[in-house]
């Protein structure tokens, strides 16, 4: 029953994240001299792998939209469609589904940033790919991207699923999410409070979504 | 030696649930007993859907609690939940899915899945396992809801307005299917509906909230048969009805003082008497007609559209005296 859940949605969810990741192929691609549209390549390739700001900030705000687009899909949406009353009452513990929910959800912010990631950084660590020098740590600030990412995931998530009078303090998971992320991604801290940083947000935001998912009323 | 009696397959113990300052629900006392169908009646914002969302677990109670087979709904283990169907009111079913899908996605849930069922029913409807959820008629999404809910083989079925905005041919081939699956498995079905006609041919027992508090919760024969609307004729303006025991409420129509009386019998007669009535007419009524006159409310008197000034005398001559 776990899987069918898994499936459902990450089936739900594919065509964000089918588009994120075609996304995260072009620009990722144009790093490598292999952009998936040739005609939106901007500028020519020759550029040292991971260094430049530009392509990184193109990755890591495709990867924040498409998680938080995926996170309120994942909440608002099924709560809108009044479709949580039939999950709901399927014989799971309420923790399970939405544990499977974010489970889901993590694997599809993966699959559209760390995966392609991870293969860009493959073929820039591979020699004779291009004439620049590497280091696995030109690597970490875009790591910290797929993190925030994740973050803003569990954000939005969060902001999908409590019930708030008002808008703005009804998003206020999502705001925080991102504006802690961001700040700990350049906090001046050794690389284990960094991802002790982030394991903890993700953390604190999943006990929250855990926990306003057991108390929350469902119309 | 005797068999213990089968416990109550519903019990609600003093629960209440308040949205601000207003009581959805107030103090509800309730037992369903098992093998049982119960129909759930009140007028819109009676407390009918917060009560079914308390029972479901959807909503939390201020105070009080629920047993579902026994179980606190509090606390209830995914075994139990099992054993109990719920169709949600508008029946919502994922868009995307084709029914087949649905069908697939739901039964892993499930131990107790009856595969066969669910053939039967789809067929039964002639629904193709490859239509979308999301181009179905709510007709057929209240039948693909049904066949989802049976599957399971559930002890409890909770139906919130099945036929809710069901066209009557529809409405009938449900309800149909619907009895034909609780005789042959003799299941407890507690299900809130507005159709009065749909109850009456279902429901064994019903109960009725008004204002989020049960005021009635006796078998469906036995509150149609109480009920009772008195009619009183005067020759000039009614007089204000002084009131007696099982008094529902009272109205002036025209000429005439309409009553609606709880168990009418010779104290209420002698009451309405005292009034010197030129005549008193008993009307029986359907289930539908004494659940408006019991759930109408306040003593208020209808608007005179056009004085009645002579009545017909067919009309009179049926009346007793």
């Amino acid at each position: 029953m776990r899987m069918a859940l898994l499936l459902k949605e990450l089936r739900e969810c594919s065509l964000y994240a089918g588009l994120a990741l075609l996304a995260q192929i072009h620009f990722l691609g144009e790093g490598m001299d292999l952009p998936l549209i040739p005609v939106l390549m901007s500028g020519r390739g020759l550029e040292i792998p991971l260094l430049n700001v530009n392509r990184e900030t193109m990755f890591a705000g495709t990867a924040i939209l498409a998680a938080i687009v995926i996170g309120l899909h994942q909440t608002m949406w099924e709560s809108w469609r009044q479709t949580t009353l039939l999950l709901l009452h399927r014989p799971m513990d309420r923790s399970q589904i939405f544990l499977g929910k974010m489970l889901a959800g993590s694997l599809l912010v993966f699959g559209t940033s760390a995966l392609p990631l991870l293969v860009y950084c493959l073929w820039a660590a591979m020699p004779g790919t291009h004439s620049s020098p590497f280091y696995w740590n030109m690597t970490l600030p875009w790591w910290k991207d797929v993190a925030i990412a994740l973050v803003c995931y569990l954000g939005a998530f969060l902001t999908g699923l409590r019930t708030a009078a008002w808008f703005g303090s009804r998003t206020w998971p999502l705001i925080t999410a991102i504006v802690v992320s961001l700040a700990w991604k350049f906090a001046p801290v050794w690389l284990l409070f960094n991802v002790a940083g982030f394991a903890g947000l993700m953390a604190c935001l999943t006990v929250l979504i855990l926990d306003t998912a057991e108390r929350r009323e469902f119309p | 030696m005797s068999e213990a009696p089968a416990p109550d397959a519903i019990v609600i113990e003093r629960l209440s649930k308040a949205y601000g300052t207003k009581w959805a629900v107030r103090d509800l006392n309730l037992k369903v007993p098992t093998g049982c169908v119960y129909g759930f009646l009140g007028r819109n914002g009676a407390g009918k859907s917060t009560t079914i969302k308390m029972l479901t677990g959807m909503a939390h109670p201020d105070a009080g609690r629920v047993l579902l087979l026994g179980d606190d709904v509090a606390s209830l283990s995914p075994q139990t939940r099992s054993r109990i169907a719920y169709m949600a009111e508008g029946h919502p079913l994922y868009s995307w899915m084709t029914i087949g899908q649905i069908v697939q996605f739901v039964r892993p849930f499930y131990t107790t899945w009856d595969q066969g069922l669910v053939e039967q029913v789809l067929d039964h409807f002639e629904l193709s396992r490859k239509q979308k959820c999301g181009r179905l008629s709510r007709g057929q999404q209240a039948q693909v809801s049904l066949a989802l809910a049976m599957a399971p083989d559930p002890e409890l079925l909770i139906l919130d307005d099945p036929t809710l905005g069901l066209d009557t041919v529809v409405r009938r081939d449900f309800l149909e299917a619907l009895i034909q699956l609780i005789q042959s498995r003799g299941r407890t079905i507690f299900f809130s509906s507005h159709v009065l006609g749909d109850v009456e041919r279902v429901a064994s027992r019903i109960g009725i909230m008004v204002d989020g508090v049960l005021r009635v919760d006796c078998p469906t024969e036995t509150f149609r048969e109480s009920v009772r609307k008195v009619v009183l004729g005067f020759d000039g303006e009614p007089p204000d009805f002084p009131g007696c025991d099982g008094l529902v409420s009272w109205r002036r129509v025209g000429l005439e003082l309409e009553l609606v009386v709880v168990n009418w019998g010779a104290p209420q007669q002698a009451v309405a008497d005292s009034l010197e009535p030129r005549w008193t007419d008993v009307v029986d009524l359907n289930l539908e007609d004494a659940f408006i006159e019991y759930t109408r409310g306040t003593r208020r008197s209808l608007p005179l559209f056009a004085r009645e000034t002579h009545r017909a005398d067919g009309a009179a001559a049926e009346r007793t005296a």
